[in-house]
């Protein structure tokens, strides 16, 4: 599993439950979905990682580059950080202003179904260009 | 397409890949943008437009219940009420009067509620709605909006990105395979330029582009066949200059030597420093032979001038081979025995008697061959052998040697102009390196081809095979050889002891060839008359009945050519025998159909003169009249060899006066030789260098004739030079002569 199809299943996931949770009003989806994402920005235990190890033996998606000779800043994985990014798109919106910024899930559930289908991420593009790994 | 996939591959973090596929991710992000943004401000005026739609469901129901009397109500008679409650936002109602109620739904505080009190002529009605609360409401309606969007993007992006991939990348694919085959090598491919847009005149220009570069392909290749063609043509050139040079060192060895004998016995027998006669007869063989000698080499090279020109031609005839080879056996022997070496010469038979081709040229290859084999042979034999292939109509001519033999590659570079195997090879062997080449190229005009086996250190094998018809209706082939009839076929000399009868006119404007050729025929018994230029000649030839007329060509007041054309004329019948020095090229046929009877070329040498004056003059009645016919045979077989006995030559000399009449000449013509000189300076001067040619043309035959060859090949270099205009050259050569012969 790639990074593109999870990008694909993380976006469409977020919609359905976008949409599960405005009508049964309810944010244990929108919890679960964000704290599964946190969980694997923290650990970095990615479900495309740990796939890839069942299918392939090996984590074939974390031998981009020599990370050795890096600094702690650069070290760190873009693909991680997008997963606090989306998680913190998804809950910041329900607290913060809710009836302004409404949108931002939806806008991040889009992102993602698109940079499944396309294969380029925005974000992605953005945090390698910020200089992370 | 590879690397196109696998760039695509980090679309994520490069932007490295398709550009249909950036086109859809940009415009879909653009697309996307846009819509949250202008959905936005309608959100946010959700509660009152959600307000004011429950405000008009509470309308509406109100009115459809001022249509009702009570009892009607309450009598379940309010289903159309009850519908359109249904299809509503309203989620709990509560409709009473003074005596009775009716309600539907459940009651949920946190709902938006409406009440109202309706008037109507029968009843009082107090109206309960509760509709969903603002805050959900607004949230559904976000929902719709949100996936609205989301759908549309998704849904909107596969169409852009199949749209973008039928529009974009299709073309973009065939013209990067297409770029991908040309820089492969592929050049023949085109692409569609069937396009309306930018694709199709970037089709359009690759094609040109292509057409161009082939053109130029096509071009370069050419252009580069022709250079290869001039670095080879200049290649040959130079190793040909090479060649020639080193020929001409060789020859100016070969020249040079002879000369050196013939001039140094010359001045010796000039100041009588011979002890006795025969070591004076010792001196004049030795004189004619290299004389000899030096004919031989420069009759090769005129051969060779002519296999270069490609104008050497063969003359074919019926002749004996067995006649021809015995003629060169005498030769060859002498040879072989100088060198103390074996010669063997074998016929395997059956032979045709007779078999047509070049009599001369075959002779001539059989002696250059055999004399090679000789010359690289110090120990052992040479042996000749004589076949012929009745199958296929070919004379095979074997020549086995026990000599030096060849190396593969000098083999390679044996037939070549100018070169022996080895440079050290002349030096040690003598020869030019000419005879090989003449005679592969006559065997060529003949019709067949030379082989060569040779082994170092072990010997050579030259197989010579030569396309030899024989007259089928004759059929006679020699099965068997008799020692009489090969001593019938040995050499015989015309000239010895021939006595004849007639009256001569020599037309020749140079006195000292005049009186040469004077000497020489007069001993044989014929009258002679002389003239110094056309004009007299053809005066002295009508008026007298001479038997033969000899006529040098290049004379003043009337050259030969014009003095023939006017006996021929006038109908004078007899025979004209013309005198040329030219013999490069082959006049016979031209000088014949002007109307001579024959040609002989200078210098002169009194065998060939004497065989054609007999053909055109009596013999003395004591004569053998056999021996005139043989004569005649045998020395139109030699008349290119013209090899000629030392012991011949002795006898004339012992015999005859002609050695003071020569010197006579010789002492004459230095005397006279300062006066040419000063005339070819003076004509020079005067720029009349028609008479500075004819003075030249002079020098030339007279010195060629008393044996002042250098002198000669000064005259011929100088001549050239007056032609081509170069008078600084003839200047060189004149000071050459003066340096020479007048100091």
């Amino acid at each position: 599993m790639s990074e593109r199809h999870f990008r694909l299943i993380m976006g469409a996931t977020l919609w359905i439950v976008l949409i599960s949770s405005a009508y049964y009003e309810t944010m244990y989806p929108l919890f679960v979905f964000s704290g599964v994402l946190l969980f694997e920005g923290i650990t970095n235990m990615r479900l495309t990682k740990i796939i890839n190890k069942i299918r392939f033996g090996k984590y074939t998606l974390d031998t981009e580059g020599d990370c050795c000779n890096l600094k702690w800043f650069n070290r760190i994985e873009s693909e991680r950080v997008l997963r606090f990014i989306v998680a913190g798109f998804v809950l910041i919106p329900y607290y913060v202003l809710p009836d302004v910024i409404w949108f931002i899930p939806w806008f991040v559930a889009s992102m993602l179904i698109l940079a499944g289908i396309t294969n380029i991420c925005p974000m992605v593009m953005f945090l390698k260009w910020s200089g992370l790994r | 397409m590879d690397s196109i996939e696998n760039a695509s591959k980090n679309l994520a973090s490069t932007w490295n890949g398709s550009i249909a596929i950036k086109i859809t991710a940009v415009t879909i992000w653009a697309i996307v943008v846009l819509s949250f943004i202008l959905t936005v401000p309608f959100v946010s005026t959700f509660d009152e437009s959600n307000k004011r739609e429950y405000a008009w469901q509470q309308h509406q129901i109100e009115e459809m219940l001022k249509e009702f009397k009570e009892q009607e109500l309450f009598n379940n008679k309010i289903s159309n009420i009850e519908n359109f409650i249904k299809n509503s936002d309203v989620l709990f109602y509560k409709i009473n009067s003074k005596s009775d109620e009716i309600q539907s739904g459940y009651e949920n505080i946190n709902n938006y509620s409406l009440q109202s009190t309706i008037f109507t002529s029968s009843a009082e009605y107090n109206m309960y709605l509760e509709f969903p609360s603002l805050q959900r409401a607004a949230l559904l309606e976000r929902v719709k909006v949100g996936s609205s969007i989301v759908g549309f993007s998704v849904i909107f992006s596969l169409f852009l990105f199949w749209l973008n991939k039928k529009i974009i990348h299709k073309p973009f694919e065939s013209i990067i395979e297409f770029t991908q085959r040309v820089s492969k090598g592929e050049t023949d491919i085109r692409l569609n330029a069937g396009r309306g847009d930018e694709f199709g005149l970037v089709s359009k220009f690759l094609n040109e582009m292509l057409d161009t570069i082939n053109d130029n392909q096509k071009a370069l290749k050419l252009a580069n066949v022709e250079l290869k063609e001039e670095i080879q043509h200049r290649d040959e050139a130079l190793a040909a200059s090479q060649q020639k040079s080193a020929f001409l060192a060789n020859m100016s060895h070969e020249i040079r030597t002879p000369l050196t004998s013939i001039i140094g016995y010359s001045e010796r027998i000039r100041f009588d420093k011979a002890k006795n006669r025969d070591e004076e007869k010792h001196m004049l063989d030795i004189v004619l032979q290299n004389g000899n000698h030096l004919l031989h080499l420069i009759n090769d090279i005129l051969d060779l001038s002519k296999v270069e020109a490609n104008m050497l031609e063969v003359e074919k005839k019926d002749f004996s081979i067995i006649r021809v080879v015995e003629h060169s056996r005498r030769l060859l022997n002498e040879r072989a025995l100088e060198k103390n070496i074996e010669l063997e010469i074998s016929y395997k038979l059956p032979i045709p008697e007779k078999i047509h081709n070049d009599a001369i040229r075959t002779k001539q290859v059989i002696l250059n061959l055999a004399s090679n084999a000789i010359r690289f042979t110090d120990h052992g034999k040479v042996a000749i052998e004589i076949a012929y292939e009745k199958d296929e109509d070919m004379l095979v001519i074997d020549i086995k040697d026990s000599g030096i033999g060849m190396c593969p590659d000098e083999l390679d570079k044996l037939f070549k102009p100018f070169s022996q195997a080895d440079v050290s090879i002349s030096r040690r062997f003598g020869g030019t390196g000419l005879g090989l080449t003449i005679s592969k190229r006559l065997v060529q005009l003949m019709q067949g081809d030379i082989t060569v086996q040779s082994v170092k250190g072990v010997g050579s094998r030259f197989t010579c095979k030569i396309k030899a018809d024989y007259d089928e209706s004759d059929n006679s082939f020699i099965t068997e050889l008799s020692n009489d009839a090969l001593l019938a076929t040995e050499y015989e000399e015309p000239v010895e002891g021939l006595s004849l009868t007639g009256k001569l006119l020599l037309v020749e404007d140079t006195y000292e060839i005049r009186e040469l050729v004077k000497a020489y025929i007069e001993d044989y018994g014929i009258d002679i008359d002389t003239a110094d230029n056309g004009k007299e000649g053809l005066d002295l030839a009508l008026k007298n009945d001479y038997d033969l007329v000899l006529m040098d060509i290049q004379m003043p007041i009337m050259n030969g050519k014009q003095a023939i054309a006017e006996l021929r004329k006038q109908n004078y019948l007899k025979p004209v025998v013309a005198l040329t020095a030219d013999a490069l090229t082959d006049h016979a046929d031209e000088f014949t159909d002007m109307g001579f009877t024959e040609v002989l070329t200078k210098p002169i040498v009194i065998n060939d003169l004497i065989s054609s004056i007999q053909r055109y003059v009596n013999r003395d009645k004591n004569d053998d009249n056999n021996n005139v016919a043989e004569v005649e045979n045998n020395e139109a077989e030699d008349k290119h060899e013209s090899i000629v006995s030392h012991k011949t030559r002795s006898s004339q000399i012992e015999d005859n006066p002609q050695d003071d009449i020569l010197y006579d000449l010789k002492i004459k013509y230095l005397k006279q030789l300062p006066d040419y000189v000063n005339d070819l300076q003076k004509s020079i001067d005067n720029n009349d260098m028609q008479n500075a040619q004819a003075i030249l043309h002079q020098l030339k035959g007279i010195s060629g004739s008393l044996g002042y060859n250098e002198l000669t090949d000064i005259a011929i270099v100088a001549s050239e030079h007056l032609y081509s205009g170069e008078f600084e050259e003839v200047d060189k050569q004149i000071s050459l002569i003066k340096e020479y012969y007048l100091t």
